[in-house]
């Protein structure tokens, strides 16, 4: 999934301000997993963190397509009328890319690799496809070529060669398995980093009011757009780093554009923070906000494509229950309700 | 790209001739013996999960089903497991509960099989339990952390003429099948296999002790009826001599279970080794062994090393069998398969296995140049072999595949890829090496000493 940063942090924790917080990280997912746990003993908080990250790592074997016998590496060679029976958690992971799908109207596809391949070459340049290359990439889009038996764990391609890819979601629900985890262990004072681009809190410790968050501007990772406290859900970011495209699967024969900067979610959970950090990189502001007021725990901050000639403060513009949030930041030009 | 695209697709279409083969697998198995196997699960931990899972993607129509699971571990593994198969319900699976294993054989009648996956030195006692109620084990490696009541294992399913499937999994997977059958033996590509060598490198984050959850200790009566002096050591038993073996028993036995196979299954003339306790406090076991085994084969000598840590992960894990015109490297690592022409070896020795598909070639040997200002060629640097790759993936759940032959031998329908009898084999070979590890010397062995 080209809109996940690797590298580059969207959400950042300012991790000074919690100084009896254990620290531990672990790489799976092509991405670093981070846990802030408060908790006196710390060999015990170690244990804690470990089981969650052998989660993660078995998680990863399911969910990765590059893995030759993952679930979705065999639902990607799977042939129409071939039941694929997958794991409970990938099963279930797939109903939430089918549904959140359907509430973007299709902006949040699993299925949108096939048309950045066809639009883009290895390199990430754009390339000039001929109308039948589109046209056979736009038929392995969309979630309508997936059928999910809610009877089993069976899952069936319904188009061969539909090519899914859990990298805008996956990391995100293996964050709440590991919120899961930790919760089993009683190491409820806890905050998960799933990469640079998610955060779940567990629940907020003991006398703090929140988990210190920033958003920064991912293309000037210096110029911090956002402070806030997180008390409970998840948030994540999306960015586009300078000269990357995004295609906006809804419009497929527009093929590659520059679009939005960046764009942050909040949600109850952190599967719907991660899906849709990348959906409101594409959803126009009318239809963020209808979600936001359709879904009234989510938010969204957007900062648009910066124009240029403009002063150097990017304009943001701010929906759902981010209005009311005290950003604290003085740098910060936001916009009121479109 | 292109190139890229044509793999992807000669993929696709292999997977398919392996999805028809699975088909017409399971076809056989219905028309040869209709009979459901029930089975039970007996530990589950990570690995019982492991297993339990591989059997749960074979779908509701694979006719195994499980019937119920038994784990110490109540509050831990036990209710987990429980709890999944309670939601496969609909499969037609039942995760009826136990923490005694003698109380789940007496009171489950309608049980076929039974997976041992307990700690090694419960395995002995497990499996001959299920053999005594006339029941078909598969069992984890290692078989036993003692050559003799490994023995006792195999002689115990003889008795009751009931299946020990070992699991050691490689042999079943359909790349390291494709390495054995077609590039060492059909196509002989490697030709006289002089050296092998082999690693298992873990880090230090995979191997710190594990913990549990507050509140979900096992009763203090119940560990010690069960040979278990504390959680920790419960927890961490493949560290505790009497329990488990260490590294090269838990990760070793796998990969020297495979030197001995691409073998013809020869079997080892002496090891020698070295380890020791020298980084973790607290465990029994060597945190790391260097083994040097002599393999007698029909073409000659072939000796062998061995390499685990448990600090350092470098290269992974991998087995590399070493000819005097090639090279194959394999691990069970997704994908992680190459091979090596040596560079003095014509490329048309090896061109008529690539025409028929055997291997392709990925990239051509590279001819050292000449430096800038040299007008020598330096002989001694020797050319980049060239490498070639296997075109087969393993498409389908670890462990999946031997836990099927399992199934289709019980069945009838296929013979078993590690029954007790090379099970025992692979387990004196790597019990052996702590054992010269701790006599700091060279044992020798004899053909007998394999033979149970
Ligand atoms: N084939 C492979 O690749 C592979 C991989 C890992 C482990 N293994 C093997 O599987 C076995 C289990 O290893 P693991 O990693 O799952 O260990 P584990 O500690 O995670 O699991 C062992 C389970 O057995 C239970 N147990 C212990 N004694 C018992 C008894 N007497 N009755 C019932 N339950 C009992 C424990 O409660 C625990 O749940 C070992 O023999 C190991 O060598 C094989």
């Amino acid at each position: 999934m080209p809109l996940k940063p690797q590298g580059e942090q969207v959400v950042d924790f300012k991790a000074a301000s919690i100084a009896d917080a254990h620290h531990f990280a672990h790489e799976a997912m092509a991405t670093v997993f981070e846990l802030y746990i408060v908790e006196e003993d710390e060999s015990y908080a170690r244990g804690g963190a470990q089981a969650a990250f052998a989660e993660v790592d078995r998680l990863e074997m399911e969910m990765s397509r590059f893995i030759e016998n993952s679930d979705i590496a065999r639902l990607n060679s799977a042939l129409p009328g071939e039941v694929v029976e997958v794991g409970m958690e990938v099963f279930d992971c797939l109903g939430r890319a089918v549904e959140i799908f359907e509430q973007t109207g299709g902006a949040f596809d699993i299925s949108v690799g096939a048309l950045y391949e066809c639009w883009l070459n290895e390199d990430k340049t754009v390339r000039r496809p001929s109308a039948d290359e589109v046209a056979s990439a736009r038929e392995l889009t969309g979630m309508n070529h997936l059928k999910l038996d809610t009877e089993s764990f069976g899952v069936e391609v319904l188009t061969e060669g539909l090519q899914l890819d859990l990298g805008g979601i996956g990391k995100g629900f293996a964050a709440e398995k590991v919120a899961g985890i930790l919760r089993e262990w009683s190491l409820n004072q806890a905050l998960v980093l799933a990469g640079a681009s998610s955060v779940l809190s567990v629940s907020v410790p003991n006398g703090m009011s929140g988990w210190p968050i920033r958003l920064s501007n991912p293309s000037k990772p210096s110029e911090v757009l956002a402070r806030f406290e997180l008390t409970k859900g998840a948030l994540s970011g999306s960015g586009r780093q300078k000269g990357q495209h995004i295609i906006d699967p809804r419009e497929a024969e527009a093929g590659p554009v520059e679009g939005r900067l960046a764009a942050w979610s909040m949600a109850p959970d952190a599967v719907a923070a991660d899906a849709l950090s990348t959906a409101f990189m594409l959803l126009d502001p009318q239809e963020i906000d209808d979600y936001c007021l359709a879904n009234p725990q989510t938010a969204a901050i957007i900062l648009p494509h910066a124009v240029s000639g403009e002063s150097q403060r990017p304009e943001v513009l701010r929906f759902g229950q981010w209005h009311q949030i005290d950003t604290q930041n003085d740098k910060l030009k936001s916009t009121t309700k479109p | 790209m292109s190139n890229e695209i044509d793999r992807r697709k000669f993929m696709r279409s292999s997977a398919a001739a392996g999805a028809g083969l699975m088909l017409a697998n399971n076809a056989l198995g219905q028309a040869g013996d209709k009979k459901e196997i029930n089975v039970a699960l007996l530990g589950a931990g990570t690995q019982g999960q492991g297993l339990m899972n591989a059997i749960l993607k074979l779908g509701r129509d694979s006719g195994i089903k499980f019937r119920a699971v038994c784990d110490i571990w109540e509050k831990g593994n036990l209710r987990r497991v429980s709890r999944t198969l309670t939601a496969y319900k609909r499969y037609g699976h039942k995760g009826t509960a136990y923490v005694d294993y003698q109380e789940m054989l007496d009171k489950e009648k309608d049980l076929d099989a039974v997976l041992v996956a307990t700690p090694d030195f419960w395995h002995a006692e497990h499996t001959i339990a299920c053999f005594d109620k006339g029941l078909h084990v598969y069992c984890e490696k290692e078989m036993s952390n003692s050559i003799e009541a490994a023995k006792n294992m195999v002689l115990a399913g003889r008795k009751a003429g009931k299946l020990l499937q070992i699991g050691h999994q490689r042999r079943s997977n359909p790349r390291y099948i494709y390495c054995n059958d077609k590039v060492i033996n059909e196509a002989n590509l490697l030709n006289r296999i002089t050296n092998i060598s082999g690693q298992w490198h873990r880090s230090r984050e995979a191997c710190v002790d594990l913990k549990w959850p507050n509140g979900t200790e096992i009763p203090k009566e119940t560990l010690k009826k069960f040979g278990f002096d504390n959680m920790s050591q419960f927890r961490n038993w493949r560290w505790y001599k009497g329990l488990g073996g260490g590294p090269i028993v838990d990760l070793g036995s796998h990969q020297i279970d495979v030197y001995s196979w691409f073998l013809d299954n020869a079997v080892p003339s002496s090891v020698m080794a070295s380890g020791g306790v020298d980084y973790w406090k607290d465990h029994e076991w060597y945190d790391n062994a260097i083994a040097i085994f002599e393999f007698p084969t029909k073409k000659g000598l072939v000796r062998a090393t061995y390499e685990t840590l448990t600090t350092n992960s470098s290269n992974g894990y991998y087995e590399l069998f070493m000819g005097d015109e090639g090279t194959l490297l394999i691990s069970e690592s997704a994908g992680r398969g190459e091979l090596y022409r040596e560079s003095w070896v014509e490329e048309t020795k090896w061109d008529p296995w690539v025409q028929k598909g055997v291997v392709t070639l990925e990239k051509a040997s590279v001819k050292a140049e000449a430096k800038a200002g040299d007008d020598e060629v330096d002989v001694r640097e020797s050319a980049t072999p060239a490498l070639y790759r296997m075109p087969i993936e393993m498409k389908v759940p670890y462990h999946q595949p031997h836990l099927v032959n399992f199934f289709e031998s019980i069945r009838g329908n296929q013979t078993l890829n590690c029954p007790g009898e090379i099970g025992y084999e692979t387990a004196v070979m790597v019990l052996k090496v702590n054992e010269a590890i701790a006599a700091g010397r060279k044992i020798e062995l004899k053909p007998e000493d394999f033979k149970v």
